[in-house]
């Protein structure tokens, strides 16, 4: 007896309850596969904006967290984020000869989404509002790390500078306005019942 | 033979070459990085139709930056080169073209040197070493590899589901239309990815995945001598191209701010 209940003690440490459930990881994987299918097509023209200059890289970066965005918002747990962008990334490797960029992207702004939803939010209140300042403080740091940066900002004019400032701001915004708005649709459908949105949703009705 | 090498290995050779890339104050530096991405990925065996693939629309994001460039350039720091042409009362400065050139060149060299990663990686090889030899937990790393297996079957939805919107006469065109389109696409593709989500993880918990920290492998990753021999080869042959060209005069700064 003596045996079997040290047996049950040692399958018991084994399998305590991981921080992350696989239907979690799971869920979070096929939301980065969605997002990454559809950004795929987005790359080229990504690519091409690009060469427009720093305004519509500015704008069009925004787009990368529109997964960032969806994710804090329905798992709302620490590396939520970042673990959505990676793989979004991961999904573009395939299909786009700029995988390793867009892979590059994707850990940068999940790595900066996840910072600005961890100041924002502290992953406890995820309201409209906060989801928008997470947004905007996202693509304030990225646009402070990567663009000004790698695209030499000391070339531009400062009102050049304040104004790209603003339009990466502004897309963060959108962008997480859209994840909030696509996260709400899709909890109508109820898939998303075993989710921490689903989970508030349920409490509140 | 670029194929057969750890996908980590790949990244480690390429990540430097990519920063130094990232960081060239002219353009001898990025085309010489860039001759060099293309001649790895063609002695490694990739065809030369898939790398002009990739690169043909790169050479138009390439163009644009060139023409844009010389109209934004702070005009202080190239007013002392020569005029070259005037367009009522825009003057582009030959220093200006200078600017576009280099971060045309520099695009140039930051996407041939990523090819060298993406057009010889498979992605699952790539989440296999990212367990095997960078130590990710492997319950997140098969997790990953499980969802990636639906992009096929997702893609053929996404398909499905905007054929089936046109069918009802939902189609839009105009970017407005195209966002619309896809907003409705996303929901019910969202939904059914979460639903087989849901489902795969029940399977996969049956099977008592992550139950216990020891992992077995069914196929390994392995990370040999000419995964390092690639890495040590095309830093050496970067070394050499910085010192050809810093003896030739021709380096110029390497650095993130351009100064006057």
């Amino acid at each position: 007896m003596r045996g079997l209940g040290i047996a049950m003690e040692r399958q018991a440490s084994v399998l305590k309850r991981p921080l992350w459930t696989t239907r979690e990881l799971l869920t979070a994987m096929v939301i980065a596969v969605v997002f990454g299918i559809a950004v795929v097509s987005s790359t080229y023209l990504y690519a091409a904006v690009l060469g427009l200059g720093i305004f519509a890289r500015s704008a069009a970066t925004g787009l990368f967290f529109l997964p960032a965005a969806f994710a804090a918002y329905v798992l709302r747990k620490p590396g939520a984020v970042l673990l959505v962008c990676v793989v979004s990334g991961l999904v573009a490797i395939p299909f786009t000869p700029y995988g390793l960029l867009v892979l590059g992207i994707g850990g940068l702004t999940g790595a900066i989404g996840e910072l600005a939803t961890w100041i924002v939010t502290r992953y406890r209140d995820f309201g409209l509002p906060r989801l928008m300042a997470t947004g905007a403080l996202a693509g304030l740091i990225e646009f402070g790390s990567v663009l000004a940066s790698s695209l030499r900002s000391t070339p531009l004019t400062p009102a050049l500078v304040v104004l790209a400032t603003a339009l990466s701001v502004g897309a963060f915004v959108v962008a997480a306005l859209a994840g909030y708005a696509l996260a709400n649709a899709v909890q109508r459908t109820g898939v998303l019942a075993n989710t921490a949105l689903g989970r508030e949703q349920m409490e509140a009705q | 033979m670029l194929e057969r090498r750890n996908p980590l290995s790949k990244i480690v050779a390429v990540t430097p070459l990519m920063a130094i890339a990232a960081l060239a104050g002219d353009v001898y530096l990025p085309l010489a990085l860039t001759g060099l991405a293309l001649f790895t990925l063609l002695v490694g065996g990739v065809a030369p139709k898939r790398i002009l693939g990739a690169l043909i629309p790169l050479a138009l994001v390439a163009l644009g930056f060139l023409m844009l460039y010389p109209l934004i350039v702070r005009r202080e720091l190239v007013m002392h080169t020569p005029a070259i042409a005037r367009i009522g009362d825009l003057v582009i400065y030959a220093g200006a073209l200078r600017f576009g050139l280099v971060a045309m060149a520099r695009v140039l060299a930051l996407v041939s040197l990523s090819l060298i990663f993406s057009l010889t990686t498979p992605v699952d090889d790539f989440v296999r070493a990212l367990v095997q030899q960078a130590r990710v937990p492997h319950r997140v790393g098969y997790a990953a590899l499980a969802a990636l297996r639906f992009a096929p079957l997702l893609r053929d939805e996404l398909a499905q589901i905007r054929a089936a919107h046109r069918v009802r006469g939902l189609a839009r065109s105009g970017v407005v239309g195209e966002l619309a389109q896809a907003r409705r696409a996303l929901v019910p593709l969202l939904a059914s990815a979460i639903r087989r989500a849901e489902r795969a993880a029940l399977a996969m918990d049956g099977r008592a995945f992550g139950a216990y920290p020891q992992r077995t492998y069914l196929r390994r990753v392995t990370l040999d001598w000419a995964d390092v021999g690639l890495a040590l080869l095309l830093w050496a042959a970067a070394a050499a191209i910085i010192l050809a060209l810093q003896a030739l005069g021709w380096l110029g700064p390497l650095s993130f701010v351009q100064r006057v």
